[in-house]
């Protein structure tokens, strides 16, 4: 069934695809952490202006599915005529795509902290950013964490999504490969275990990450 | 903490920057290059070489041998099939080797070359051990293969009583045909030639060919560009006429 030989001549392409999966997978939540947090903040804010425009984002991109997004951008992209690799359009739907499922989170976040705190901090002259920076920060990156390291998992497996527009990530490298060999199994096989391999990586270290936090919460 | 979190957040970005600025250098600015645009998922026409990354294949050479004639460079750019022709709408190449077959549907919104190969019939595959099929009515009702947008797609699209299955690519219609989901698989003959040259034992397909005229492959330029088209059709014609078409088939083995 399984033919080694096969993944011993191939693996290094497939090697390649883990490399622009990653890619995709962590750019995207950088850029997804980065709108996430914004929106977030709007969300959680008093401007209602501001909150009815971020709420109009997130529904959107909440209620359509992230195949049609990253097609959309990417043709969207041409049509204007911007010189835009594949590999970057995708990481940038896939970016905007997580920002929108992060605000919730780190509206989540936000809004836990009680609200007594935030008075006193008023009486003791906080200004605003401090606020955010020594109050609201510390007590919202413990609830935003663990929902960060599901994130990053869910847009590690996302990222084979970006082969629709021809991006030669890891799924996209083995279909190429199929494509060639004939030999389905292997390959599909092959490539279900790295995905497993990342993404049980990423959740240990995230598990590490989350116990030296919420360790020195409690000291 | 912060400080890691920062480090890795400010390395993210400068990697992201880096590679934003080095695919810039990569878009040609001048205009003597010849952007190609191909689905490298076909061999023998288009494909990724496994060894060297490279696409290669009967119509990178073809598309390769017109850039030559033209004195252009030749810049290949691999996306998937069905949205070639987009691109080509929005000027983002300036011509297809894909084997794209000139039909009437398509000519509304490209512009065709000469056909540079006008011989490759089109099959229909089911295992040996199903009853020959003497006409094609033989198979109504019965699931038949096709990979999207290919020429057998378009041909058997129009005959009601065939139930398709659309299939993305030759590797997953064979995939299935070996795995009893499907009946048979319809494509160009020579799209084939690697399947069979890839199996160890006597392969146990019979063939069938369709009542058809065979499949032909062609350029396809902008419906603006008659410029280019008009050249490349002078091209095919003296590259027929000095053997190069003849040399490359039989290089790739059509």
């Amino acid at each position: 069934m399984i033919d080694f030989n096969l993944l011993i001549e191939y693996y290094p392409l497939l090697l390649q695809g883990v490399q622009l999966s990653l890619q995709i997978a962590f750019l995207g939540c950088g850029i997804g952490a980065c709108v996430g947090t914004l929106l977030g903040i709007v969300l959680s804010g008093n401007n209602y202006l501001a909150k009815l425009f971020a709420q109009i984002y997130v529904s959107i991109i909440r209620g359509t599915p992230m195949l049609i997004q990253i097609t959309a951008t990417y043709l969207l992209l041409k049509i204007s005529g911007v010189p835009i690799s594949a590999l970057w359009s995708a990481t940038i739907s896939i970016g905007l795509n997580s920002g929108a499922y992060l605000s919730q989170t780190i509206l989540t976040g936000i809004t836990s902290v009680n609200k007594g705190q935030l008075e006193a901090a008023k009486t003791l002259g906080f200004s605003k950013a401090q606020t955010i920076r020594y109050i609201i920060f510390p007590q919202a990156i413990r609830t935003v964490l663990p929902n960060l390291e599901s994130e990053i998992v869910t847009l590690i497996k996302d990222s084979s999504l970006a082969s629709t527009i021809g991006v030669y990530e890891l799924s996209n490298q083995g279909k190429i490969i199929i494509s060639q060999t004939f030999d389905a199994p292997t390959i599909y096989f092959a490539i279900a275990l790295i995905y497993l391999i990342m993404t049980t990586t990423i959740t240990i270290l995230m598990s590490l990450l989350n116990k030296k936090i919420n360790y020195h919460a409690k000291s | 903490m912060k400080k890691i979190l920062i480090g890795i957040i400010c390395c993210l970005f400068v990697y992201a920057f880096h590679q934003i600025t080095h695919d810039k250098k990569n878009i040609p600015q001048i205009k003597d290059v010849l952007i190609v645009g191909t689905s490298a998922d076909y061999p023998p026409y288009a494909s990724i070489d496994l060894k060297t990354g490279k696409i290669v294949g009967f119509d990178i050479d073809i598309a390769q041998e017109v850039a030559r004639r033209l004195n252009k460079k030749i810049e290949i750019k691999d996306m998937p099939f069905n949205s070639l022709i987009f691109d080509l709408f929005a000027g983002q190449i300036d011509m297809i080797a894909a084997g794209l077959t000139p039909d009437e549907r398509r000519k509304k919104t490209v512009l065709f070359s000469k056909s540079y190969l006008d011989s490759d019939p089109l099959l229909l595959v089911t295992k040996k051990e199903n009853p020959a099929i003497k006409k094609l009515s033989d198979v109504y009702g019965k699931p038949i293969a096709v990979n999207t947008g290919y020429t057998c797609d378009m041909y058997l699209s129009t005959i009601p009583e065939i139930c398709l299955v659309r299939l993305e690519s030759t590797a997953d219609a064979l995939m299935a045909l070996q795995a009893d989901s499907i009946y048979g698989f319809a494509c160009s003959q020579s799209s084939l030639h690697l399947f069979l040259k890839t199996q160890k034992k006597e392969h146990s397909f019979q063939f069938f060919m369709l009542p058809t005229q065979s499949d032909s492959y062609a350029l396809a330029f902008a419906k603006t560009n008659r410029q280019l088209q008009a050249q490349v059709n002078i091209i095919i014609d003296t590259m027929e006429q000095d053997q190069t078409l003849a040399t490359l088939k039989e290089k790739w083995g059509i």
